[in-house]
């Protein structure tokens, strides 16, 4: 849908702006762009300032690579937490989503991506270097100014890639790099199969298959 | 009213199009290569019509309505997996040279171009590939996708004598197409590699896949000549195409050769095999 013609060029501005976010379609847009024509002008603002916020101080923890204002980010910082397991994942959303459980009590490692052959996503273009390092040394980074203790030797690596084939190449590459540069390391990944609350007759046999494969003594 | 076709596919390409929108590129059985938008597959509620997000290099049962001209989208209407490719997912070797085998056709491969039998070889390949035939399988594919798209190169002798190749040197050149034997020249330039006759012989004796996994597996074969025979034909398929593959760096994993793709192969570092055009990312 074309933009009305008798818009200002400002307001045709902000719908267009508005209209590339995700889920936001042409007629959104224009909903809200009317919606902030209609507030108050510190409404309207604090919008146009938080979003400036974000760009300017949200960056990636120099540790684990999640967003964070601090660097390092409150899971690295935080001291109760055990530091000798790390759950890697792929993107921070994952982080949050595996956080809101409240279960796991380790840290985390987030790759920014996973490795995608057939888009040039090579590992070097992930944190994976990163990751490795900071298995291998087995000390937190020096943090702005003060340094931080040396946290203890890491135990186990949680491979918490997507169940995808890219997620799963990504996985099998880091069990390989893991394998060589720290053999001493336990190296576990997320359970898959059945989820809660489904129906076998109803299920699709590559799922039951993974399933059944992946099935624990009880 | 749109007109609905069933077929048997692989999953090539998928790219995110939205929060719950895929946009696939499937390599058909009976209609070649089609791009689809898979509309709310990602949603986590949808049942019974697709059996969740498309994956790369899965099979299925396809349902979907064409496009209208090769450029657009046609849709997804049903996705039925039937192979979830259970061993790649725990064999690195074997899932990087399915990507490659999965790069090589797409570059093949055209919109709309029906190719049957070769849809037949990927399949029989993608089965061997977590096997002790993965070499083999994956030089047997690369092989039979040019010969299926009409670009295989000459194997049988020296372009120029037509004289059959000794086991000595002889040179290839992927834009001739074949190879010369010690004594002619080689006309036309482009890359030239230089390479063992016996290899090229072994290559012009490989079988298509699908005789390779109708017997039992035989001996893997010497890795460090298959890794060269695959240079030469991926030469060939970028010489034809005029694009780089990208998946040349996993070669040294596929072919077993110490960790393959390791840390230090990354960014489109030429590997031993590949001295034909030594492409870089984002070639
Ligand atoms: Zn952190
Ligand atoms: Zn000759």
């Amino acid at each position: 849908m074309a933009a009305n013609p008798h818009y200002t060029d400002s307001l045709r501005k902000l719908m267009e702006l508005f209209g590339k976010l995700p889920g936001v379609g042409s007629r959104s847009a224009e909903r809200i762009a009317f919606h902030l024509l209609k507030s108050s002008r510190e409404e309207a603002l604090a919008l146009a300032d938080a979003i400036r916020a974000v760009k300017d101080h949200v960056k990636h923890c120099s540790i684990c690579f999640n967003l964070t204002e601090h660097d390092p980010c409150s899971i690295c910082a935080d001291a109760e937490r055990d530091h000798s397991v790390i759950c890697v994942v792929e993107q921070p959303k994952d982080l949050l989503q595996l956080e809101s459980t409240n279960i796991f009590r380790g840290v985390y490692h987030v790759l920014l991506g996973r490795i995608a052959p057939l888009e040039n996503v090579t590992p070097a273009d992930l944190t994976i270097p990163q990751l490795l390092e900071r298995i291998v040394r087995g000390v937190r980074k020096e943090g702005e100014g003060a340094s931080t203790p040396p946290v203890a030797a890491v135990r186990e690596i949680i491979l918490a890639t997507n169940p995808t084939m890219e997620g799963d190449g990504t996985s099998l590459f880091l069990q390989q790099e893991l394998a060589y540069v720290a053999p001493q390391i336990a190296v576990t990944r997320l359970a898959r199969g059945l989820p809660a609350g489904a129906q076998i007759e109803y299920s699709n046999k590559a799922i039951l298959a993974d399933a059944l494969n992946g099935r624990t003594k009880v | 009213m749109a007109t609905y076709l069933n077929d048997d596919a692989i999953c090539l390409r998928v790219h995110d199009f939205s929060e719950t929108s895929q946009v696939v590129g499937l390599f058909t059985r009976a209609h070649g290569m089609v791009s689809l938008i898979a509309k709310g597959v990602k949603r986590e509620s949808k049942k019974g019509v697709v059996s969740g997000p498309l994956d790369l290099l899965t099979s299925g049962e396809v349902v979907f309505v064409p496009s209208r001209g090769a450029a657009e989208l046609g849709t997804l209407a049903a996705w039925e997996l039937a192979d979830h490719r259970a061993g790649l997912r725990k064999n690195l070797a074997g899932l990087n040279a399915a990507m490659l085998c999965a790069e090589v056709t797409g570059m093949l491969v055209q919109a709309q171009d029906p190719h049957a039998e070769l849809y037949g070889e990927l399949e029989a390949t993608l089965g061997l590939l977590a096997g002790p035939q993965r070499a083999r399988a994956t030089l047997a594919y690369v092989k039979a996708a040019l010969v299926g798209a009409g670009y295989a190169p000459q194997l049988g002798g020296c372009l120029t004598c037509g004289r059959g190749l000794s086991d000595g040197p002889v040179r290839f050149s992927a834009r001739a197409g074949g190879f010369v034997c010690g004594t002619c020249v080689l006309e036309g330039g482009g890359t030239v590699i230089q390479v063992a006759g016996r290899i090229v012989a072994a290559l012009a004796r490989l079988e298509l896949p699908s005789v390779l996994a109708a017997r039992p597996p035989e001996k893997a074969g010497d890795a460090a000549a298959q890794a060269l025979a695959m240079g030469l034909l991926l030469a060939q398929v970028e010489a034809v195409t005029d694009r780089g593959v990208k998946t040349r760096y996993l070669l040294g994993s596929i072919f077993g050769q110490g960790r393959g793709q390791g840390m230090k192969g990354q960014g489109g570092e030429v590997t031993e095999a590949s001295t034909g055009k030594a492409e870089g990312k984002g070639g």
